[in-house]
């Protein structure tokens, strides 16, 4: 295994292109009269080794996106626009069969909920080993040893016994390494994390984080972090998407956009926000609400809440336009930020 | 108003069998609540932080009387709860509210807005139109649209949810209202509306929270005071403001350098990673007792390893 991890690292080092690259992807929902674009014209790559975020509030088409990247989407969404280039392949022309070669191999994804994501009927040496199985030709001896270094490696003490165990007999903190061992066993190149820590305790959480860093660095990982908490961002990631009503934003690098965020969307988040230090007397508040899939305005979709309105925000869509080097924007009337 | 506190809990304490022989008789307890004493004065907000499994829910649960404690005392507006007949409790869940977490699963489904506001009502004495008066004022105080009444839940967002919630534990008057992670399943931005509705209701009305949470930064800008809970134990209780800048017991400093934060330097030192703290509490000599920490009297701490409790108080 170590063999694999080093020779992914050498031809990752060989080539920058970005290892994940999505361009104007649109993922509609049937409608009964017509289809809505929950994600609409979403671009953003992914460099290899990068952990890069996507963050938003719910319904803001965050996880819509990474289930499109491996076309996991409910059976009523479809990709109907856009590409999605996987190191050189574009996995919107792929068949079934062909992607499920991708899913778990070379992209894999871990879930928000460590308590319902596992078989509750099988151990995890059962789950673990299926997976290996699925994907390549070992023996059952073999693959339990893959597994059983696999869990070590996530700091799961006395793994070999550990896989006998079923999934209720680990603690929620134990049970999102196992997700994580999962995901991580065909060594992928991409590690989709839906919310992985938003159902555990901080102090958990902060393992669990830590983790997915060290994976970063000792495996050469990239790594698409979907998470609503912009502390979590902060923590791990390189760049951040910022999504709100189907479309990215702002999207930047994480300190730039955290320091002097542009978009009045990306301000208002992080004026809402609590935090640690001397006790204030009122948060921030966003006015409002945000629009329904089915009646999104003609112009700025954020502008009915938008503290910068001006008149052009009503009546043209703003497009995403990179304004300073790697830091994009779709905003008619920028301010700067004041905390 | 007196000076009295309005709560005092004595030596609460709940165990819950978790093994049972042949017959069917407990042979193994976990004590999720251990022996908790506290208090909680009128008009404050008291917070209770703790991980899942520390026992702050059900902490909560008791002072309420929503379970049975083993043994302790629960004394609310000079009333014992725990020995309280059926006319008493009525009388006590009147002035004693609770809005849970999940506002998905906590309103019935097929309840309109005004039925849920006021199915706690008080049903005598009052003429329909007054009846409907009171709700339409219970919808404007949690700055809901007076429609809501004739709203069903799935028609609300979470935010909007969470604030009929509100209304409906509001309806019936109540001087103490126990808040069991009432923002933790709400966005960013629905947070912060529901923690500014709860702060400026308990201007408007004097109430006095009990607020739960295992999020550190909505406790800071909630709390007047915090009870940092452990293994059913608290471990550290005193001002919001002392036990955030000068936490003393390991589980309170793992917990606050464990929250991501995002203004760089405003983590408090990592004085003990995470591990170091649990076997801090592992090693744990003492007896659990509160002791004041030196210089803030309304500061304490459990005693824990002589160690670190020497290096602590070593400290200018």
């Amino acid at each position: 295994m170590t063999a694999q991890v080093s020779a992914s690292l050498v031809e990752s080092g060989s080539n920058t292109a970005p290892l994940l690259e999505i361009r104007d992807l649109v993922t509609s929902i049937k409608g009964r009269k017509r289809d809505f674009a929950a994600v609409d014209h979403v671009s953003f790559s992914v460099d290899r080794g990068e952990i890069f975020s996507v963050v938003g509030e719910s319904g803001c088409g965050k996880s819509m996106t990474a289930l499109s990247i491996l076309q996991l989407m409910p059976v009523n969404a479809a990709i109907t626009g856009g590409n999605i280039v996987f190191d050189g392949i574009d996995l919107t022309t792929l068949n079934n069969s062909a992607m499920r070669k991708i899913r778990g191999n070379r992209i894999s994804m871990v879930f928000q909920e460590p308590m319902t994501a596992l078989d509750p009927a099988f151990t995890i040496g059962t789950q673990i080993t299926e997976v290996i199985r699925a994907h390549s030709n070992v023996s059952k001896a073999d693959a339990r040893d893959r597994a059983a270094q696999m869990l070590d490696r996530l700091g799961i003490t006395n793994a070999a016994a550990r896989l006998d165990s079923y999934p209720h007999q680990f603690s929620g903190g134990m049970r999102q390494r196992v997700m994580m061992a999962l995901a991580l066993i065909m060594n992928p190149q991409l590690l989709i994390a839906d919310e992985p820590t938003t159902a555990l305790d901080v102090t958990i959480q902060a393992q669990i984080l830590d983790l997915i860093a060290e994976l970063r660095r000792d495996m050469g990982l990239s790594v698409l972090l979907i998470t609503h908490n912009l502390g979590v961002v902060y923590e791990v990631a390189d760049r951040v998407a910022v999504m709100y009503a189907g479309e990215v934003v702002e999207v930047g690098p994480v300190r730039q956009i955290f320091t002097n965020p542009q978009h009045p969307y990306t301000q208002g988040l992080l004026r809402s926000m609590p935090y640690l230090g001397d006790r204030q007397d009122r948060l921030y508040v966003i006015p409002g609400r945000v629009p329904e899939l089915r009646a999104m305005p003609s112009g700025c979709r954020f502008a009915a809440r938008c503290p910068n309105r001006i008149q052009i925000c009503t009546q043209d869509h703003p497009q995403l336009i990179e304004n300073e080097p790697r830091h994009a924007l779709r905003c008619f009337n920028p301010t700067p930020y004041v905390d | 108003m007196s000076t009295e506190p309005l709560l005092t809990v004595n030596n609460l304490t709940k165990r819950f069998p978790v093994a049972t022989d042949f017959f069917g008789r407990s042979t193994a307890f976990l004590s999720a609540v251990d022996d908790v004493s506290l208090q909680v004065q009128r008009g404050e907000t008291l917070a209770l932080v703790g991980e899942s499994g520390s026992g702050k829910s059900t902490l909560a649960r008791l002072i309420l009387r929503l379970i049975e404690p083993n043994s302790g005392s629960v004394c609310f507006d000079g009333q014992d709860v725990l020995n309280s007949n059926k006319g008493q409790m009525q009388r006590f869940r009147r002035k004693a509210q609770i809005i849970f977490q999940d506002p998905f699963e906590s309103l019935d489904p097929r309840m309109k807005g005004e039925v849920i506001v006021a199915e706690g009502m008080p049903d005598s004495g009052r003429s329909k139109s007054e009846r409907n008066a009171r709700i339409a004022e219970l919808l404007d105080l949690v700055q809901l649209p007076a429609d809501a009444a004739q709203r069903f839940p799935h028609e609300f967002s979470g935010g909007q949810r969470q604030r009929l919630s509100i209304a409906r534990a509001l309806a019936v008057d109540p001087i103490f209202v126990v808040a069991d992670e009432p923002v933790s399943a709400l966005d960013v931005s629905m947070q912060s509306q529901i923690l500014n509705l709860m702060r400026d209701l308990q201007d408007r009305l004097g109430l006095t929270y009990l607020f739960v949470s295992h999020d550190m930064s909505v406790i800071r800008h909630m709390a007047d005071r915090v009870a940092v809970m452990y293994l059913g134990r608290i471990v550290e209780i005193g001002p919001a403001a002392e036990v955030f800048s000068d936490p003393v017991h390991p589980y309170t400093q793992a917990l606050l350098s464990a929250v991501p934060s995002l203004i760089v330097g405003e983590h408090p030192p990592k004085l003990l990673g995470y591990e170091a703290a649990r076997a801090a509490i592992g090693m744990c000599t003492g007896d659990g007792v509160l002791q004041a920490v030196s210089g803030q009297p309304r500061h304490k701490v459990a005693c824990f390893g002589e160690d670190t409790w020497a290096r602590h108080r070593g400290q200018p």
